[in-house]
């Protein structure tokens, strides 16, 4: 083997004297990439096989933080399974939420009432925005911006706050519940998510101005980890890795779910399949994102904001004062849970990172007989080797921050 | 595409192979016979009417000792089926197999599900999905289904060193071991795991309904 340098370390070793030239062979440098790495987003460990400093092949090991949330959840009733999606992806929790309240309410066929649906999406929204701001300021940081983290953040901490005033958490959520939400907007909430619209897109300008045109952004990002739309589809991919590919697939359009289709948004497309293409959609999409809560915010319709089924939905405190019956469900309802019909039932969002799908088995009881959760960040993760061969090895720190991953999701 | 032309047009082109049990304009449900799932999937793949271009997921259902459930649950109970179409299927075999097949050209999904045993041979899909690499790993680590030409059947998401298959329902959900560093050794060691309590499980179900 020679290298491009002229140097020959089979010839150097018949020099030394070591064996002769027909036996030697050259063996590819390993290189052991966290665990605990700052560049990895969380516990990845990827066994690399280097030649010099160019990726032959990667490896990456998972599960370090595998929890087995899917046997966990076999043994909870429905109600008390929803929070174990919040810990999935910790950075878009209510988008997570959403995939399993709509499998189950497929599974129990009950209607969402229309604001509900609205409040849903205008959470889908935030929360889509949440994970792209921390998608892209930590894969800035990765690659050596830190200015941009530190701006997002202070965004992201306001968008946890109006998690917190309609849920009482910042992260782990629980709002989204089958059958609608867990309580109507407070006073006032959607006001100043109306007012945060307005200045948010002088925050997304004021970010690309360090990052778009920023010539060592681009020369770390042009032309780095291309995918094609083949391959692509072939890896499973879905979300800005499938649409940075040239695939205009984005399922809140093709399969339009609660009242996507009576919004008008548009959806970014790459050229090049390249990290800078998924840059610009994720950061166009929080744009879109705006426009969405902007609409919804305009057209949010009064009415109730949980299903109208009293044997799935738990009754109001008010209720609870002065109807028996109302007590008795309530009691039902928190200890035994509701009863799921025998079938099974796969819903999917298009949450930040991908397509999030919920695959639900019942046995008519009160708990999940299976619940298969389909993480995008698996298949992504699974693509590394594909998108890092041939590249250097600090290319695959962007490699990892263009795929946005996220450990809770992928270990599970 | 989406009329029942489709469906006879699936049962037609694979006849004994693809077996329909419910269908409407998003999501399909098929059967096939283990011996058949490489055979179905590059049909549904290269096919130009169909394209199912993306393996979205795959995964398993363990049915120990629920037969009746396993048939209602999977629609198979409703639809009359003789006998030798019971044989072709294995509708005894413990496992469902699930796969997610989705196409992007006709926004249409299928849902491909085949009865399998423990002790069965898959032919596994990676010569057609590439992402079928990692679903199958993980389904051989979870359930411990072997996939026949698999290129690197390793588990993908259990410790290193693990023994067992956690999502089978026969696995409980303590496991069997624990670990812990051990001050004096210096290192990881792996203890049978021990309760002071055993684990509750509460069935809320009321008795007077079936």
């Amino acid at each position: 083997m020679t290298l491009s340098t002229g140097y020959d370390p089979e010839k150097r070793l018949v020099e030394f004297g070591v064996g002769d030239e027909s036996k030697i062979k050259v063996q590819n440098f390993t290189l052991n990439f966290g665990p605990q790495h700052p560049a990895a987003h969380g516990v990845l460990r990827l066994i690399l096989e280097m030649d010099g400093e160019v990726v032959e092949r990667a490896d990456p090991h998972i599960g370090l933080l595998h929890r087995g949330t899917e046997k966990l959840m076999e043994y909870k009733t429905y109600t008390q399974a929803l929070p174990y999606l919040d810990r999935l992806d910790y950075v878009s929790t209510m988008a997570q939420e959403h995939a399993y309240s709509m499998a189950v309410e497929k599974l129990l066929h009950i209607q969402v009432p229309v604001r509900a649906q609205y409040i849903r999406m205008i959470f889908s929204e935030i929360t889509r925005i949440l994970n792209h701001l921390l998608a892209l300021t930590t894969h800035a940081m990765d690659v050596g911006a830190l200015t941009p983290m530190l701006w997002g953040f202070e965004e992201r901490e306001k968008l946890m706050e109006f998690y917190e005033r309609v849920s009482g958490a910042r992260l782990h959520a629980a709002y989204i519940r089958p059958g609608g939400v867990r309580l109507d907007l407070p006073v006032g909430l959607s006001e100043d998510i109306f007012m945060f619209t307005k200045q948010f897109s002088s925050r997304i300008d004021e970010m690309e101005e360090l990052l778009t045109n920023n010539r060592i952004w681009k020369q770390r990002l042009v032309d780095i980890g291309i995918v094609t739309c083949e391959d692509a589809l072939s890896s499973g991919f879905s979300g800005p890795m499938l649409r940075g590919s040239g695939l205009a697939w984005d399922l809140r359009k093709n399969q339009s779910y609660e009242q996507y289709d009576s919004i008008d948004f548009d959806i970014p497309v790459g050229n090049n399949g390249d990290c800078y293409d998924r840059y610009l959609i994720r950061i166009e999409e929080m744009r879109q994102s705006i426009r969405i809560i902007q609409q919804c915010l305009n057209n949010l319709p009064e009415g109730p904001v949980r299903a109208d089924d009293k044997k799935t939905t738990p009754p109001s405190r008010k209720m609870m004062k002065n109807s028996m019956e109302s007590l008795i469900h309530h009691f039902k309802l928190y200890s035994e849970g509701f009863l799921v019909p025998m079938g099974d039932a796969y819903a999917a969002v298009e949450a930040p990172k991908g397509e999030f799908g919920v695959y639900l088995s019942s046995d008519g009881t009160s708990k999940p007989y299976r619940c298969k959760i389909k993480a995008p960040g698996l298949a992504h993760l699974q693509g590394l080797d594909m998108m890092s061969r041939g590249h250097m090895i600090a290319d695959v720190v962007t490699i990892i921050g263009t795929q946005d991953i996220v450990f809770g999701e992928i270990d599970r | 595409m989406r009329n029942t032309h489709y469906v006879e047009y699936l049962e037609k082109s694979l006849p004994k192979s693809v077996f329909v049990t419910n269908y409407d304009k998003n999501i399909t449900n098929i059967f096939v016979p283990s011996k058949d799932i490489y055979k179905v999937a590059y049909f549904l793949n290269k096919n130009s009417n169909l394209q199912y271009k993306v393996l979205s997921d795959v995964t398993a259902v363990d049915w120990l000792g629920r037969h009746s459930d396993k048939l209602t649950n999977n629609n198979l109970s409703s639809i009359p089926l003789d006998s030798s179409v019971h044989g072709l299927l294995n509708t005894n075999g413990r496992f469902c197999l699930i796969y997610n097949l989705l196409s992007c050209r006709h926004n249409h999904r299928i849902i491909l599900k085949s009865f399998v045993d423990e002790g069965s041979i898959i032919d596994s899909l990676c010569g057609i999905y590439k992402s079928a690499n990692w679903w199958e790993r993980e389904t051989w680590d979870m359930f411990g289904l072997f996939f026949k030409n698999h290129p690197d059947l390793r588990r993908l998401l259990t410790d290193y060193g693990f023994e067992g298959f956690p999502l089978r329902k026969d696995f409980p959900l303590s496991g069997y071991t624990e670990i812990r560093y051990d001050e004096t050794e210096k290192k990881i060691v792996t203890d049978p795991i021990e309760f002071s309590q055993e684990f509750r499980n509460f069935d809320y179900t009321t008795p007077w309904v079936s």
